[in-house]
């Protein structure tokens, strides 16, 4: 029942590319965050129907993940939403969702705890 | 097929309408079954802070595929409907609890005064909150708001204030939210863990009433000795008939129509699954200098009805039917962080100047995130007959069944309208102190974000030949088939619907306990 897994090349052009989204110039970003492992378990769990779809763009990536990222956002790309879309989770989910490492997302935004998170 | 016994009354759907009709019907000391697709939620463990699970996953909404046939476009297929999945819902709900105007009654068979008391009960049941006299475009009422009004934010507050400078008349929006509420701010597309967020679930439990949960009803059919019956799935697959002196239809309005149209239910002239309507809506947003954390109280904040009022085309605008502005709002829609960074750039437009991702977007972001507020548009979409419900040809649910086809087209003066007042909402903002301001093209498309409301498809009427429903929900030509909910609405109003919704129920329930005797 496992469905596509990414290979370790795909894994570095999805990093680079999540610090080319939500980059740590001016603070922590994706990185600091911890957001590649959220966004990795989302891909390779129930986001598994996009991962073929990714695959070129992550490949991409691991040469230039600048210009891989500019492109998608030009051309109105979908996957560029989606990507967007994983960093902003990696970055601000509760933590025990495996990214927004010791809260460090939510420290940024100067977001409040939230007590009654469970999960 | 496993055949149960026959009981007095069955319901389809325990949301809103069913649940109120099935707690009042059972109270009157008949048998019930209540069938709901949706599952038993556990508060406990389901309605807790996790962003992923409520506003990435929309956890308590249903997903299933429905079709969009837009302006004569392409069918695209998506969840476009926010449909509450759940014994007991409405859950994910904002807590707006309007009462219409006497003039959004006009055309329906029944006036202000039939639904009165039935609201006055409704919000009791609710515990909505309110500021008595302050709208004085607000529905005239016998009795004061059960409860006083939600205390404002502070950096709301602005907002009411600009608006009587512009010469309008702001107010607190009548909020459904209860005593328990700790203001944690995550309240639309979650359920409320503190028991505050009114709803049916609280009134659900009783002798006399059996809820069956996740149970898919698929056709009602004859069931013999002047009975009807409901043909349903189990969470297993498994087919079921539960016959009934009386059926009860209460799905969301177009899963009424479909369950109608799957089992050639209703009057013989066409009417089932016409005048569709939803809400328009569309929304502004200003980011300000300081802090004013909007996400740390429920969405009741500012209300401007100023252009509502019943009839805007009697005072020059170029639209008959109007609506409201909600302020104070926070951008997503909903409260938390990720719920906003992830909004933006889709459904919450970018001040101008601010990159679609980098640095720049994360410093915007992270600073726009406690400073801003959002003034979010609903207006009355117009009742057209060609704009309707069907059973898609092709496009088929979970179960197998044909999904819901919404055939939709705008009236042009829901467009106009719906400029008006995204105008006014940028207006607002703009003389409240915002320093950024951007707003949504004015677009009463449903899908996405507005999509929470449809109406009509089985209207209720007096004239057998232009209608479904008598006023009761009672389906012409038949005395023992009801539907209840949004669908029996003639019009959508310029308000959130829930109220009506719940008052309807409350004044059909000795209809159905005297149909069932």
């Amino acid at each position: 029942m496992t469905g596509p897994t990414l290979t370790e090349p795909e894994v570095s052009g999805l990093s680079a590319i999540l610090s080319e989204l939500l980059p740590s110039s001016s603070g922590p970003g994706a990185m600091e965050a911890g957001a590649l492992g959220y966004v990795r378990a989302r891909l390779e769990g129930p986001l598994n129907h996009l991962v073929e779809a990714l695959r070129p763009v992550l490949q991409r990536a691991t040469t230039d993940a600048e210009k891989a990222v500019a492109e998608l956002a030009a051309g109105d790309d979908p996957r560029f939403e989606e990507l967007r879309a994983l960093a902003w989770e990696g970055y601000l989910c509760d933590p025990r969702r495996g990214g927004n490492r010791d809260g460090v997302g939510w420290g940024r935004f100067g977001a409040p705890a939230r007590r009654k998170a469970r999960r | 097929m496993i055949a149960h016994d026959p009981v007095d009354v069955c319901i389809v759907g325990l949301g809103a309408a069913g649940g109120t009709i099935a707690s009042g019907v059972a109270a009157a000391g008949r048998s019930v079954v209540g069938l709901e697709a949706g599952p038993r939620l556990i508060p406990a463990e389901e309605f807790d802070a996790d962003e992923v699970a409520h506003t990435v996953d929309r956890q308590l909404l249903w997903d299933e595929p429905e079709v969009m046939v837009l302006d004569d476009g392409p069918p695209q297929v998506g969840s476009w409907l926010a449909r509450n999945r759940g014994v007991g819902g409405p859950f994910a709900w904002s807590g707006f609890a309007y009462r219409m105007l006497p003039s959004d009654l006009e055309h329906w068979p029944i006036a202000y005064d039939d639904l009165e008391p039935w609201y006055d009960r409704a919000e009791v049941l609710l515990d909505v909150r309110g500021l008595t006299g302050e709208n004085p475009y607000d529905a005239p009422r016998r009795s004061p708001y059960p409860l006083p009004p939600l205390p404002r934010v502070a950096g709301t507050q602005r907002l009411a204030d600009a608006a009587r400078l512009l010469g309008w008349h702001p107010y607190h929006p009548p909020a459904a939210i209860g005593p328990a509420c700790d203001r944690c701010g995550l309240c639309t597309f979650y359920g409320c863990h503190s028991g505050a967020k009114g709803g049916s679930l609280r009134h659900l439990d009783g002798p006399g009433l059996e809820v069956r949960a996740g149970t898919t009803a698929v056709e009602v059919v004859d069931g013999g000795g002047g009975r009807r019956a409901v043909r349903y799935l189990d969470p297993n697959g498994t087919a079921h008939e539960q016959p009934a002196r009386v059926v009860v239809l209460a799905l969301n309005a177009p899963y009424v129509a479909r369950l109608m149209l799957l089992s050639r239910l209703g009057p013989d002239n066409d009417q089932v699954g016409r005048h569709l309507t939803f809400h328009t809506g569309s929304m502004a947003w200003g980011v300000y200098d300081d802090v004013l954390d909007v996400d740390r109280a429920p969405a009741q904040q500012v209300g401007v009805a100023d252009l509502n009022e019943g009839r805007p085309a009697e005072r020059g605008a170029p639209f008959r039917r109007g609506g409201v502005l909600h302020g104070g709002m926070p951008a997503a829609f909903t409260g938390g962080p990720l719920a906003f960074a992830r909004a933006l750039d889709i459904t919450v437009p970018l001040p101008e100047g601010v990159p679609r991702y980098g640095d720049g977007l994360l410093r915007f972001a992270a600073h726009a995130y406690r400073r801003h507020q959002a003034i979010y548009t609903l207006g009355e979409d117009l009742a057209q007959p060609d704009n309707r419900v069907e059973l898609d040809p092709e496009v088929r649910d979970r179960h197998g069944l044909p999904a819901v086809r919404y055939v939709y087209r705008p009236h042009h003066e829901d467009r106009t309208q719906t400029s008006h007042l995204v105008g006014a909402a940028v207006k607002l903002l703009q003389s409240s102190g915002a320093i950024q301001v951007a707003a949504l093209p004015a677009s009463p498309l449903p899908g996405g974000i507005f999509a929470g409301h449809a109406h009509g498809t089985t209207r209720m009427g007096t004239d057998p030949g232009t209608s479904v429903a008598d006023d009761r929900g009672l389906v012409h030509g038949t005395e023992n088939l009801f539907v209840a909910g949004a669908g029996l609405f003639v019009t959508s109003a310029g308000v959130n619907p829930l109220l009506t919704i719940v008052a309807l129920a409350l004044r059909a329930v000795p209809a159905i306990s005297d149909a069932a005797t």
